[in-house]
């Protein structure tokens, strides 16, 4: 009678044992999964937004609006590179389940677009804001991501950017009535006031300044209303690196229009853009950062008054 | 003792039959939920191809912009495209995709466009001189700048746009 039970509580203990070491295996197989699950989800989401974003190109039209609703609570990240021919970017998306966010893995890579963000953007819900950035060619789409639940608050701004405001009519930029939860951006401030990030503006060009609470907060340069907004609207790493691969393309394009120069030129019509195309091209190789960009203006500004003097248009 | 030991055996291929059995319905699940993700893959790709043909006309390096008078919806510059053929390894990964061919066709030229053809020639493969696998297409206006007398004038005519991904 003993020796039976015995024998039967041995094969029990042996059944449980190796019973628990296959549950055990089940469940570590399950984790990796659904952490597999997760990471797919995320570089899917992020893959979509990248192809979405191709809807964002911008033709005739100067600016847009787009709204991207996210399944679960989402946090992006953006990773730039200014090297090689045109630099990289890379957006990571991470996901909240359960309380808990996904891991950061790889994102999706692209060489011909331009995000601006805060980092980490997190959000259910994404406002794309588009412009497009002329140099003074049309050199790309430039795309602003925020977060639905955000407010910027624009103080005083002059009134080229009090009609691009108006214009564009996104619920998240006020000029007026601001909570005071909203992001303060104050142009050209006499001082006093309650500020965040600080823009002085002068005639379509000037800095940037966020962070102002931090000691080494130091500003950057924007030409023109589209990398105003850059410059507002997402951290200055992001800012100057992505401002980098710009230049990287401008410089490309100033070597496609010298090309097409040569052909105007052979079916006689010739151009007054050749000398000042080349003078870009030789100022932006010297490009390093966005303080850069007031030395490149009279260039573009010889540029952009010949294109509007009639004759052989090259863009 | 020996039926003990027969119990054990029992037990234990049972366990290993169930363990390979539940290994086989996880690999099953794992190559299904695998395939999805490749279909879904391939899904975005084929999107994000469409999208691009519908766009990419209005990118710098094709685009018409003012050149040729006003503004014209998917136009592309032929002199552009032309320039930008003789720098394609710069542009190799940049869209992301194979192969860009521009078709001219209203044209009983037959030629493959190289600089030394250009702009008698029908066909301007601009990434690569290859083209192979699955592509799509769009018609658009494509125009470049021509000269009778001495006095330069915009010619444009319908072409179509072919794009091709990895």
């Amino acid at each position: 009678m003993n020796k039976k039970g015995f024998e039967m509580a041995f094969s029990w203990i042996f059944a449980i044992i190796v019973g628990a070491f296959i549950l055990f295996l089940a469940i570590l197989m399950i984790t990796k999964v659904s952490d597999n699950q997760n990471y797919s989800n995320d570089l899917k989401g992020a893959k979509e937004i990248t192809v979405l974003a191709d809807n964002f190109e911008l033709g005739y039209e100067t600016s847009s609006i787009s709204t991207i609703k996210m399944p679960t609570n989402s946090r992006l990240y953006l990773n730039c590179d200014a090297n090689n021919l045109f630099g990289k970017q890379e957006l990571i998306l991470r996901s909240e389940l359960y309380d808990q966010w996904s891991e950061t893995g790889k994102g999706i890579k692209s060489e011909n677009k331009y995000f601006f963000l805060e980092e980490p953007l997190e959000s259910r819900g994404l406002i794309v804001f588009s412009r497009v950035f002329e140099f003074p060619f049309k050199v790309a789409t430039l795309s602003y991501f925020l977060p639905v639940d955000e407010e910027y608050c624009f103080i005083d701004p002059p009134s080229d950017v009090e009609r691009e405001l108006e214009k564009n009519n996104i619920t998240n930029f006020k000029m007026e009535a601001c909570s005071s939860k909203s992001t303060k951006i104050c142009f050209n401030p006499l001082g006093g006031e309650d500020c965040d990030t600080i823009v002085i503006f002068n005639s379509n060009e000037g800095t940037v300044q966020k962070n102002l609470e931090e000691v080494d907060s130091k500003k950057v340069y924007y030409e023109g209303l589209s990398l105003m907004f850059a410059a507002i609207l997402s951290d200055q790493e992001i800012y100057e690196c992505q401002l980098q691969r710009l230049m990287l393309r401008t410089n490309s394009l100033t070597e496609l229009y010298l090309g097409k120069a040569t052909y105007d030129q052979g079916n006689d019509c010739s151009t007054n853009q050749r000398n000042p195309l080349e003078q870009l091209n030789q100022e932006l190789s010297f490009f390093e950062d966005s303080s850069d960009l007031p030395n490149l203006a009279s260039t573009v500004e010889i540029l952009e008054s010949n294109s509007r003097g009639g004759g052989c248009q090259l863009w | 003792m020996v039926k003990a030991q027969m119990k054990i055996q029992q037990t234990a291929f049972m366990l290993i039959a169930l363990t390979i059995f539940f290994a086989l319905v996880g690999m099953f699940a794992l190559k299904m939920k695998m395939s999805n993700l490749q279909e879904t893959a391939e899904n975005l790709k084929e999107l994000e191809t469409q999208i691009l043909l519908g766009k990419i006309s209005n990118s710098p390096e094709f685009n018409c912009g003012e050149s040729f008078g006003d503004q014209m919806t998917n136009c592309i510059d032929f002199d552009k495209a032309m320039v930008l053929k003789s720098k394609a390894s710069n542009y190799s990964s940049f869209w992301g995709i194979e192969n860009i061919e521009i078709i001219r066709l209203n044209s009983s030229l037959t030629e493959i466009c190289t600089p030394q053809t250009y702009p008698n020639c029908r066909n301007l493969r601009i990434l690569s001189d290859e083209i192979t696998g699955n592509f799509i297409s769009t018609f658009i206006t494509l125009c470049r700048r021509d000269s009778f007398n001495g006095n330069p004038y915009n010619q444009c005519e319908i072409a179509k746009l072919l794009i091709n991904s990895e």
